[in-house]
């Protein structure tokens, strides 16, 4: 059974824009609760930083791939 | 002025005494936890190398394997913050003239509990094991009048010197 590798992309940027909507919540919440000082500043940014830079790897490694190619699971 | 005025819609007159996290050490333990969880891509990849290295070869499987990967540390980073966030938002305030019990629990679950020093009817510290001993935290059970539970300050640092301030507290409170 071949599928096309764009659906695993489809499926991968599902699961990108999930997380994406955690994150959201996570630093509203703390800086709604925990209130707007260096601590959280500080957390909010060094985390929008590794998704940043997680994404951006990702990116770099992913970008040239031809998508229109299947992958064989079975 | 403190933020925490405005947080906890405390009164002008109120003088806030102590602001309680949990010990640090209980965060560095998840972030320890979390390194382990870092270690696992690796692990498979090593695994997949030695022993299906054909896998590997495969284009798809590649491309496959590098939005696992991704996807992985994504979610894994998300816990993280998470985690700290729970760490951060749970705090323990405590006033001249209330005890303010504050729970993140998970994301959308958050609880705010007061009670005035005067229903103080017992403060209790515990300190057992050997982190808890060895890092000087513990649990403080602060048990009050009426129907309403008892309050728990979970894993703080020092917790005898904080019940003997609440103890203080309510004493000065009770003179009134």
């Amino acid at each position: 059974m071949a599928i096309p590798l764009y659906i695993f992309l489809c499926l991968y940027l599902v699961l990108i824009v999930v997380c994406l909507i955690f994150a959201f919540f996570n630093i509203y919440h703390i800086i709604r609760f925990g209130s707007l000082n260096f601590t959280t500043v500080f957390s909010s940014f060094l985390f929008l930083v590794g998704i940043i830079v997680t994404l951006w790897i990702s990116y770099q490694w992913l970008s040239p791939v031809n998508w229109q190619e299947a992958a064989r699971i079975f | 002025m403190n933020p925490l005025y405005k947080l906890f819609q405390l009164n002008l007159t109120e003088q806030v005494i102590l602001v309680l996290r949990r010990h640090w050490f209980v965060f560095f333990k998840k972030v320890l936890i979390f390194l382990i969880w870092n270690a696992v891509p690796l692990i498979i990849y090593a695994i997949l190398n030695n022993f299906f290295p054909e896998i590997l070869v495969s284009y798809s499987a590649n491309t496959l394997i590098i939005m696992g990967i991704s996807a992985y540390y994504l979610f894994l980073w998300l816990v993280l913050f998470n985690t700290w966030v729970n760490y951060y938002l749970d705090m323990w305030v405590l006033t001249n003239q209330e005890i303010i019990d504050a729970k993140q629990k998970g994301l959308f679950n958050r609880s705010v509990a007061r009670q005035p020093l005067n229903r103080v009817q017992d403060v209790k510290a515990i300190s057992k094991g050997y982190c808890q001993t060895f890092f000087h935290y513990g649990n403080v059970e602060v048990q009050t009048a009426g129907e309403n539970k008892n309050f728990i300050f979970e894993e703080v640092p020092n917790p005898f010197e904080v019940a003997d301030k609440i103890n203080d507290l309510v004493r000065k409170q009770i003179k009134k």
